[in-house]
């Protein structure tokens, strides 16, 4: 949508409407436009609604090697896309600065946000994302695109991200001695991601040097607003993450009271997104979503000489954590063998593998698989697949 | 060919008809002669207004014609022309003196960011396209206020499609009419898919801004039955405290 310069005179009239205990869209002052989330066809696409204002997500979930220093953490990443096409002022300031999408600074400060909300959060633990330690973890990336630019971006992106991690499955997994089988998505039903908690960001805008704040701003509002004061609250009252940008000086019982305003916003939504997941599985039982093409390439790990780098660091890791109980130990003479011989990964697509799955008694976290749960519960052993065997 | 005119949904490339010789028809946006032929090249309704005849798009983007009255935001301003941003293809230029009365000593100074309501005098489809403020046949001085061109002042700009002004401003879409019974307010319809509106207090205007752009998918006995409603409620819970 092509929009135009804001006038004066609709600067001056949001500002008038709210002193005036009312919003430019007939809203109150701590009331929030509707939210929608209409979820894809495919594992962990979204489009969420707030307002006018419309955000697309998608996740890809993808095994890569861990890093050296955590070899035991996966990767939870986020990209923002702000496109011109958004907004025109957006546009302009493409223009104006010759930059990328991405390197855009309201782009960047949602990226941050998004890190602190989500991951800083233990909302998503990287180290339930672990299938080997040292060798091999799910990195997750959640690609954003705002795809109009309403007013209000940040929250958006925030639920967005938020909703495409809940619809989203990883492909099972089953790790018997050496070998690691990733299972296709005809063969085992694919996996939610652990999500231990669920912050929904709600922003307020600040008016009249911080006499006013008002929740949910839209784009005429955001036009004269002289801050943002972004709060991401679960629904046990926690808070996950505080933003507050611009200048404008604010009072503490105003940051109080917008607190406490945003823990009942977030309820609201909270309610909402799980209805809406109850429903896509409703009408779209599982077998029925179209499964998200996961990138299961990798048919043997290179390992000979990086694993035994980080067999030793893994060693160090132990020591250091002093691991809680015996089972890991015996993990250990498990990982340096897997450093000597190579380390053969299964991706059971064909009819041929499958058989040798069957046998398999040992599994490792297919216990509540068949559940849509919504949040899963967080499992022993911070998720480290276990050999049962 | 077709026969009957109003709400025919026509395509890009169908044939509306063959002109006669001594025909007189003045053709709208959407239709184009060729050959002997006039022919739709925008999908919508066709429209027929006298000897007008116009193809009827849901667009958002305003093309600027001779004649239109419109309300622009000034986005720069030059020494002889204020640049104006009328939302079609280029900014509009309105002479700094084409304002009733103006001067070079005395004339209106208008910021960036100010809307004014003027009329589109000249376009070529090489050059931008001119403003004016002038209204021949007025004698009011743009000092007094009065005249019916010039800057808005106060209000609310409302963005809305460019049908739903045209239906305004061609009296299909009554809810103007429908809104003067119960409250007063002051409006301008730009053909460029703006709105301006002014009333006694912000909750009005806020009021009349959300009704003017529900009205758009509204029969006008729909509309007049929700005005009727939303305004009793309305009064009841505003005049306690005014």
């Amino acid at each position: 949508m092509r929009d135009e310069p804001v006038s004066l005179l609709e600067k001056n009239f949001a500002l008038e409407a709210l002193q005036a205990d009312i919003r430019v869209d007939g809203r109150k002052l701590d009331e929030a436009r509707l939210v929608n989330f209409e979820f894809g066809s495919q594992y962990g696409t979204v489009t969420v609604r707030l307002g006018k204002t419309k955000v697309f997500s998608s996740v890809t979930v993808e095994v890569v090697e861990p890093t050296t220093d955590r070899p035991a953490e996966g990767f939870v990443t986020f990209s923002v896309d702000l496109s011109p096409m958004a907004s025109e002022s957006l546009m302009l300031e493409y223009l104006s600065s010759g930059r990328t999408s991405s390197t855009l600074e309201e782009a960047a400060e949602i990226v941050r946000f998004l890190q602190q909300t989500i991951r800083e959060s233990h909302a998503i633990d990287t180290e339930t994302l672990c299938i080997v330690a040292g060798v091999q973890v799910w990195a997750i990336r959640v690609d954003i695109h705002v795809i109009d630019h309403c007013g209000n971006a940040l929250d958006a992106c925030c639920m967005a991200a938020l909703a495409s991690l809940l619809h989203v499955r990883r492909p099972d997994v089953t790790i018997v001695g050496n070998d690691v089988f990733i299972h296709g998505l005809e063969e085992r039903e694919p996996v939610p991601l652990t999500v231990h908690h669920l912050p929904i960001s709600v922003s307020f805008g600040i008016f009249l040097d911080g006499d006013l704040i008002a929740m949910d701003p839209n784009l005429q509002e955001e036009s004269v607003m002289e801050g943002t004061l972004s709060i991401a609250v679960n629904a046990h009252k926690e808070i996950c993450a505080f933003r507050k940008a611009g200048g404008a000086p604010v009072e503490t019982s105003l940051i109080f009271k917008s607190a406490s305003n945003a823990y009942l916003r977030a309820t609201e939504v909270t309610v909402q997104l799980e209805k809406a997941l109850k429903d896509t599985y409703n009408r779209n039982t599982i077998a029925s979503v179209k499964p998200l093409q996961v990138e299961t390439t990798k048919k043997a790990f290179p390992l000979n000489e990086q694993v035994q780098g980080v067999t030793a660091v893994w060693k160090h890791v132990v020591e250091q954590h002093a691991l809680e109980n015996e089972e890991k130990r015996e993990d250990q003479p498990n990982m340096t063998s897997i450093s000597n011989t190579e380390m053969k990964v299964f991706i059971s697509d064909s009819e041929g593998s499958y058989e040798k799955v069957d046998e398999l008694s040992a599994s490792t976290d297919s216990d509540d698989e068949t559940a849509p749960a919504v949040i899963a519960r967080p499992r022993g052993g911070k998720g480290r697949p276990k050999n049962k065997k | 060919m077709i026969s009957k005119f109003d709400d025919v949904f026509v395509f890009p490339g169908d044939k509306l008809f063959k002109l006669e010789n001594g025909d007189n028809i003045r053709i709208g946006q959407g239709i184009l002669k060729k050959g002997d032929c006039l022919v739709a090249v925008k999908p919508g309704y066709l429209h027929k207004d006298g000897n007008k005849v116009w193809v009827e798009t849901a667009q958002k983007r305003y093309i600027p014609a001779v004649g239109d009255l419109v309300i622009g935001v000034v986005v720069d301003r030059s020494s002889e022309f204020y640049q104006v941003d009328v939302g079609g293809f280029s900014t509009a230029l309105l002479p700094l003196l084409a304002f009733e009365g103006a001067t070079k000593r005395n004339r209106p100074h208008l910021s960036v960011g100010s809307a004014v309501y003027a009329r589109v005098v000249s376009v070529d489809r090489d050059s931008e396209p001119q403003l004016s403020c002038l209204l021949p046949g007025t004698q009011h001085s743009w000092v007094t206020g009065e005249t019916v061109f010039g800057e808005l002042k106060q209000g609310n700009l409302i963005h809305c499609s460019i049908s739903l002004c045209r239906n305004i401003l061609l009296g299909r879409n009554t809810v103007f009419t429908e809104l003067g019974k119960y409250i007063p307010f002051e409006q301008a319809t730009g053909m460029n898919g703006r709105i301006w509106v002014r009333s006694q207090s912000a909750g009005h205007v806020v009021l009349l801004s959300n009704l003017i752009i529900c009205s758009e998918n509204m029969t006008n006995d729909q509309l007049s039955g929700m005005i009727r409603s939303l305004v009793s409620k309305m009064t009841t819970q505003m005049s306690p405290t005014r």
